[in-house]
């Protein structure tokens, strides 16, 4: 068996929505619908050791977390989380080092948690519907968000995580926006929506502007991925309500800023229903899951040629799985998803070389 | 249904919701204890009301944006100016946005357009005057200084006050933002002033068709407190259209005369004032004429244009003489597009209703304290856009010269922008200029008019947020 359980973690009754890991890959933050933002701990991957180190504070999100990233390169790390009332909350560890007098009155609790203790920074206001997805450019200068309201917004801000100004909004979409992501070394964005497209996005003058519709899909698309491959290559992969992966190539730049995208690959058919999440790995595998509870791994096996490398099916019993995301520890890369049955599972996968 | 008026051509219009409140609405029945003592459960009556939609009931509700168009294309649309009642009479005016889209589109020269234009008017449909309204502007502005002045001494340190000249920005605030509506300078527009003027010269039979730059004026025009000085707003698209289907030959009209300018002016005003267009931006220049207006007060302080992040933000700064200090005496910003719009509501909307959370106060004062070094002084080269005595507004990135409602057949935004900036050349080029703060100019009187803004308590305000979160969750 090449996908293993390594933990459930059950986190709560309702949803857990979606999770992402700290660039050194040792805390998972979790978003669920009970409105809270859970910090998990990998304490021994070999002992299967996890611990709720945190949960932040609950009365700051009025309805569902429906979204969490780690801000990369910040020190100390610093935490956005989208949720459905409609606001983006940062949150920074609190920093010990900081010599100025805390005089808040509160006790923290045992020292090993204080560690832990985040501070609301900021709360990110302007979508008029569910926030759906945020991410955080290569290099944590931008912030993208999307919402039900139909657009993706842009963010610029400082080092410190406090102030945020809108750089650009961008209402081309026709119908909710259900993901972001961003290229793992430019600023080139990817959205995807209701509207059955995906967006590619790119910085022009002081403003954004789209730079390219990937249409193929036929049914909603939930999300999308770059290739992490540091090639020349830009490369994307899709999820889509169609129950299909798709890889969309970059493969002509234009002197006026606009690219040309054609869809490489329609992954080998493994999902029965719709595909929510979609991970490429930074040794080159995608991961699937969705409605369906499966799991499936896709490798490409020659250039645009991909196969289906592993299926797990009951992910979570019977639940509906929303997020899948690779996680690097220890220089290994493990899968971590987020389901509709309040659980977070880990899960060790070996890739099988074929020679 | 007019094609011309597709969603996609109301992009003036500031991110509408799903949503509307009120088609949705169905009566119901009160659940409790019938005559007979029977309990009864709440049900759905039998027949959906049928619910008329009124402009007040689009602005009170957060929904959608398919009851304003409904309205705007009952009451404001060529279709409408053509089943008039030809025995008024009529009178046109138009906006100088317009003039240049449409010149560009006729291939002609600002002036050949114009004076094509009030001899089609004249010949093919019987207009008795057609103006420029830049009357209406100068009125517009020396109300808005008076206003800002007196909003400066009245607020010192507080808030900037905001421009309400912008009707997609006015609709916008009064729905989502009510908590800013006490900032909105309620100085009318100059298409409202120009309508009180060219009635005022006539009679109120006078019908007053005005074409302007962005479809949010047809908004405008249907508040109640506008009616009575703008009868139908048409934009230069929808002029296209009703050339086309009366088949008039546009060009066919083209004519040296320029006796025409005056013979299609009331005897109260000047032709030439009329047609004339002021300094400052395409859109009026409300920040940068408040500005020259306070520099006449400080004989020998200099007037600093200041960039903001992106180049649709900038601030008009007054300082005393920089050798004397550079202290500043007023300063005025102006901004444009929903980028602009959103951070400058969040700034305000925070400043009047600080984040309840102690935690990220206490923290952010700390680092302040740690990190603050001497006080900026006024002469810094960045703008402060939010702490101006007065912000100009406008919807569209760039203003109204970038409205929705003009002719601009470009394919990419970036075409789109070229052409814009095409359109802004041309009107600093071509219109002629007069100086609204000349004392000099003969400016009718009219009296003070006035917008009556939607005002909503804290709870309506409360029950609008709780509507954003209905429907599905996904």
């Amino acid at each position: 068996m090449a996908i293993s359980l390594i933990r459930s973690l059950k986190l709560q009754n309702g949803k857990t929505w979606a999770l992402d890991f700290t660039p050194q890959g040792n805390k998972l933050a979790i978003a669920s619908e009970d409105h809270k933002i859970k910090l998990v701990e990998i304490e021994s991957l070999e002992k299967k050791q996890f611990k709720l180190v945190n949960v932040l504070d609950d009365t700051v999100h009025k309805k569902a977390v429906r979204t969490v990233a780690w801000r990369p390169h910040s020190n100390p790390p610093c935490l956005a989380a989208g949720s459905f009332d409609t606001t983006v909350s940062i949150w920074s560890f609190a920093n010990n080092d900081n010599a100025i007098e805390d005089d808040d009155d509160d006790d923290d609790a045992g020292a090993g948690l204080e560690a832990n203790e985040m501070d609301l920074m900021a709360i990110i206001e302007g979508h008029e519907n569910e926030i759906k997805g945020i991410a955080w450019s290569h290099d944590g200068m931008f912030l993208a968000t999307c919402s039900r309201d139909k657009s993706v917004w842009i963010w610029e801000t400082d080092e410190m995580g406090e102030d945020f100004e809108c750089v650009s909004v961008l209402q081309e979409h026709s119908q909710d926006v259900k993901d972001v992501t961003w290229h793992p070394s430019k600023y080139l964005l990817a959205s995807s929506s209701y509207d059955d497209s995906v967006r590619i996005w790119s910085e022009f003058d002081d403003d954004w502007e789209c730079v390219a519709v990937l249409n193929g899909h036929e049914g909603t698309v939930w999300c999308s991925d770059f290739a992490k491959d540091n090639s020349e290559e830009t490369r994307l992969c899709s999820a889509s309500d169609d129950s299909t992966v798709r890889v969309w190539k970059c493969v002509e730049e234009e002197p006026d800023g606009q690219q040309q995208w054609i869809c490489e690959s329609v992954l080998p058919k493994a999902h029965e229903r719709q595909i929510y999440s979609v991970s490429w790995s930074d040794d080159g595998l995608i991961a699937s899951t969705g409605s369906d509870g499966s799991i499936v791994v896709y490798k490409e096996s020659a250039p645009a040629v991909w196969e289906v490398v592993e299926t797990r099916k009951l992910a979570h019993t019977v639940y509906e799985v929303n997020e899948i995301k690779w996680i690097k520890v220890n220089g290994r890369n493990i899968l971590v998803t987020a389901g509709d049955d309040g659980c977070i599972n880990v899960w060790d996968f070996q890739v099988l070389l074929s020679q | 249904m007019s094609t011309l008026l597709s969603e996609e051509d109301l992009n003036d219009f500031i991110s509408p919701e799903l949503a509307c409140t009120k088609t949705t609405e169905v009566t119901h029945e009160p659940s409790g204890v019938d005559p007979n003592g029977e309990y009864v459960v709440e049900k759905e009556s039998e027949a959906v009301s049928k619910v008329s939609i009124t402009l007040s009931d689009c602005l009170a509700c957060s929904g959608c944006i398919t009851s304003s168009e409904e309205i705007m294309l009952q009451r404001q649309s060529h279709d409408v100016f053509l089943k008039r009642d030809t025995s008024r009479p009529l009178a046109v005016s138009i906006a100088p946005q317009c003039r240049v889209s449409l010149a560009t589109h006729y291939g002609m020269t600002v002036q050949e357009f114009d004076l094509c234009l009030i001899n089609v008017f004249q010949q093919r449909f019987g207009a008795q005057y057609v103006v420029g309204i830049e009357y209406g502007r100068i009125i517009s502005l020396h109300r808005t200084i008076e206003a800002v002045r007196q909003w400066k001494a009245q607020q010192e340190g507080a808030a900037p006050c905001l421009s309400a000249i912008d009707p997609g920005f006015t609709i916008y605030t009064e729905k989502t933002k009510n908590e800013l509506v006490p900032l909105l300078v309620n100085v009318k527009s100059p298409q409202q002033t120009t309508g009180h003027l060219l009635k005022a010269a006539t009679g109120p039979e006078l019908y007053h068709l005005t074409i302007q730059a962005v479809f949010d004026k047809k908004l405008e025009a249907s508040r109640t407190e506008c009616e009575a000085e703008v009868d139908c707003v048409i934009t230069p698209r929808e002029l296209l259209s009703l050339f086309a289907e009366t088949d008039t030959d546009f060009v066919q009209f083209r004519t040296q005369e320029t006796s025409l300018y005056t013979a299609a002016c009331p005897p109260t005003l000047s032709a030439e004032i009329s047609w004339s267009s002021n300094e400052g931006n395409s859109s009026g220049g409300y920040a940068y004429q408040y500005i020259r207006a306070q520099q006449q007060l400080y004989p020998g302080s200099c007037i600093l244009e200041l960039p903001g992040r992106n180049k649709y933000i900038r601030e008009f700064r007054l300082v005393t003489d920089p050798h004397a200090g550079g202290a500043t005496l007023a300063s005025a910003t102006e901004l444009s597009g929903f980028r602009n719009i959103q951070n400058m509501v969040r700034h305000l909307s925070q400043r009047a209703h600080p984040h309840p959370q102690r935690r990220v106060q206490s923290l952010r004062k700390r680092r302040v304290n740690a990190i603050t070094t001497s006080p900026s002084s006024s002469s810094s080269s960045f703008a402060r856009p939010y702490e101006t005595d007065f912000i100009e507004v406008n919807a569209s990135p760039g203003g109204a010269i970038n409205g929705g409602g003009l002719v601009n057949d470009a394919q990419s935004r970036r075409q789109r922008e070229e052409l814009t900036a095409q359109f802004e050349r041309r009107y600093h080029a071509e219109l002629s200029s007069v100086d609204p703060l000349d004392s000099r100019l003969a400016v009718p009187a009219t009296p003070p008019l006035h917008y009556e803004f939607l005002q909503l308590d804290p709870q309506q305000q409360q029950q609008q947020r709780d509507l954003v979160t209905v429907g599905n969750t996904w």
